[in-house]
């Protein structure tokens, strides 16, 4: 990527996430796998592997798809696995002189696919050191079949399996530091990152990822307006109020190095972002405040820390 | 504890919904649950009521720890069970296998699901074989395929009073329709009707010093010698078949003068029930048999069905691709009945069809 990031060229681009698909107005994943995809160079080809999830359901109802590249949909627990499968062929392929030009490999997961059920094979396809990037888009639970809550879910969120209520005041534990533990693999790239502004960030991480040789791991906040309950035009507001909270902070960390990518001007209090959905709407019932300071210390200690690894 | 149904109640709820409520009524005390449609909406439904009656409810990260969690709960003494479906039911074979194993009292929803593989999240029963047989064993397990929502709500209570007075791992085979449709159905109190709940106790961590106050508790899934573990299976294989005519179930009518018996099981049953009845009324001499446990078998039963009736023909009508066919044939070797089939996998079958199939082989 030798030119300045213009949104305006990259969006000119044909698109290899097509509109059409059926994935809801107002939602997160979209704008992230259209954003991961722009990165591409035009030239180069891509496969695509998807766990399942909303993105599956919804980009790919066979024989229709949405996507201007190749596609395999495995299964729910098994996306890294199938993308190593492909790579690892390609590369033999490639040794015989048997294919041209250059292919890319790029697994799309939700949460519940990718901290969850599909874990372990994320983790072995990374420590196997396959040339691929997985994606996570993180919605922080099971969208696709009703909402459940997931190890992404943070603490207090409702969800279906985590419902609030006399007894029940939403998902009990803190959310799964899932970078962190990619960054555990030693691999050469990871980052955090969401569809933010003008994507320059998406698309500055994507395009690393997708062109750094080796395992890479992209983290991509990924809001819901069904689980998370807010209204569709808030996605972009949304999003923003993550960043600027510190409930998801943007870094990468290339080959072991910690780089804080945005610090927001005024850090805002959590509050403002969990004021905006339903699914933590109980936090703001009177006699619930506890809730809300547990969940802004959890934010400052992590922020904090980060600040530190990343010397910022 | 809270009663859960005070008096015998009408009430109209989706297969899911039932499920919860009967476990309540059956005393479960927790749910392990991953989500996978169709079964959703029993943890749904689930982790709603059970705060109310003080029980518990514990997502995991897969189908894999779903199983095993309760297979580590029952050990405790817990009543405890888990639903799920398709894919999630292959993963689910390995803690059902220890479960066969260890003889532990695991209960498991399956709404079945279009397969193979991630298939389709509507209906089929194509879950047959991997429900009664799958795993590297022997299939010793009970399995009830209902066909309604009142059959729903009793045999989840049998369910959990079969898995804990035998300790086999019992299944309660469903469906996507049966999951989602809403039904009338009568709920109860299982010991106002007279139904005793078998008590749960604990497998493991018992009181005593071993070899001075007890016997050491032997759950065993793994042996070093063949000799060993032919002892084991060989032992395992005599008991299930011993208890099996005390579980055996199934509902037969019209067999006694019956040219043709229609064979189904689950919510096929439904319809093959309205297809006897509209063929009776067209002069067609047709009977229905249907097993209610698909494992244990009600082999001789179906033997005696066909050998009362004389019937020439007995045709199975499944919403897969012969698995249940399959199960009969083995289990009914040496008959000489003209068998013939209607295959539908993955699609729902109405009472037209097997009118139509049976108009086509008779």
């Amino acid at each position: 990527m030798s030119k300045v990031y213009n949104l305006k060229r990259e969006v000119e681009k044909p698109f290899r996430l097509t509109g059409g698909h059926r994935l809801c107005a107002g939602c997160g994943a979209g704008v992230v796998v259209a954003g991961v995809l722009r990165a591409l160079d035009e030239e180069d080809r891509a496969v695509v592997t998807n766990a399942t999830s909303c993105l599956e359901v919804s980009t790919f109802m066979y024989p229709y798809t949405a996507y201007m590249d190749s596609y395999i949909h495995s299964a729910f627990e098994n996306s890294a696995a199938t993308c190593s499968g492909v790579e690892a062929a390609y590369n033999a392929l490639k040794r015989r002189g048997k294919v041209d030009g250059t292919v890319k490999f790029i697994t799309f997961a939700g949460d519940g696919g990718t901290y969850d059920i599909g874990f372990q094979s994320l983790s072995g396809a990374m420590e196997r050191g396959h040339d691929m990037v997985y994606v996570c888009y993180d919605n922080e639970a099971y969208m696709n079949t009703g909402i459940q809550r997931s190890s992404s879910t943070p603490r207090f969120a409702r969800t279906t399996t985590s419902p609030t209520g006399a007894v029940g005041k939403g998902k009990r534990q803190n959310k799964k530091d899932l970078t962190e533990i990619m960054v555990a693999h030693h691999i050469p790239y990871v980052a955090q990152t969401a569809p933010l502004g003008n994507f320059k960030d998406l698309h500055t991480k994507s395009y690393k990822a997708i062109y750094t040789e080796g395992p890479c791991f992209l983290n991509i906040l990924s809001p819901c307006p069904r689980g998370w309950d807010y209204p569709m035009a808030k996605l972009a507001e949304i999003t923003r109020l993550a960043v600027d909270t510190c409930v998801w902070p943007l870094f990468e960390v290339e080959e072991g190095v910690w780089r804080m990518t945005y610090t927001p001007k005024k850090k805002l209090p959590v509050e403002d972002f969990l004021r905006t959905q339903g699914r933590f709407r109980h936090m703001f019932i009177k006699g619930n405040e506890w809730m809300i300071e547990e969940a802004q210390n959890y934010v400052d200690q992590k922020w904090e820390r980060l600040l530190e690894r990343t010397g910022a | 504890m809270l009663k859960v149904v005070d008096e015998t109640k009408k009430a109209f709820l989706t297969g899911n919904e039932t499920i919860a409520w009967a476990a309540l009524a059956a005393g479960a005390d927790i749910m392990f649950g991953y989500p996978i449609t169709p079964q959703n909406e029993v943890m749904h439904y689930w982790t709603r009521l059970a705060p109310r009656y003080g029980r518990e409810f514990l997502q995991t990260e897969d189908e894999i720890s779903a199983g095993f969690t309760v297979c580590g709960a029952v050990q405790a003494g817990k009543k405890a069970f888990t639903a799920t479906a398709g894919p999630g039911n292959v993963l689910m074979q390995e803690p059902f296998g220890m479960a066969e194993a260890m003889r532990l009292p695991l209960f498991a929803i399956i709404q079945q699901r279009g397969g193979p593989s991630s298939g389709t999240v509507i209906y089929s029963q194509q879950e047959v074989a991997l429900t009664t047989y799958g795993g590297n064993g022997e299939g010793y397990r009970i399995v009830y395929s209902s066909a309604s929502h009142q059959e729903i709500y009793d045999y989840t209570i049998k369910g959990f009073n079969m898995a804990w007075k035998y300790r086999w791992p019992t299944f309660l085979l469903g469906d996507g329709y049966q999951a989602k449709m809403r039904e009338p159905l009568e709920m109860y109190d299982p010991e106002e009707k007279g139904i005793k709940i078998e008590p749960t106790y604990p497998l493991v961590g018992l009181p005593g010093k071993i070899g001075e106050d007890r016997e050491p508790q032997h759950l065993c899934n793994i042996y070093s010698l063949e000799e060993e573990l032919y002892d084991v299976v060989m032992k395992l294989s005599a008991e299930y078949e011993s208890i099996a005519p005390e579980i055996i179930e199934w509902q037969e009518h019209h067999c006694e003068d019956a040219d043709i018996i229609i064979l189904t099981h689950g919510i096929v049953s439904r319809a093959a029930d309205d297809a006897v009845k509209a063929l009776r009324a067209q002069g067609i001499k047709a009977g229905y048999f249907r097993p209610i446990t698909l494992r244990p078998y009600p082999a001789q039963q179906l033997r005696d069905a066909i050998a009362k009736s004389g019937a020439k023909t007995l045709l199975v009508a499944e919403s897969s691709y012969g698995q249940f066919e399959r199960l009969t044939k083995q289990e009914i070797y040496g008959e000489t009945i003209k068998m013939e089939h209607l295959y539908m996998p993955g699609v729902g079958i109405i009472d037209y069809d097997i009118i139509s199939k049976v108009k086509s082989v008779l």
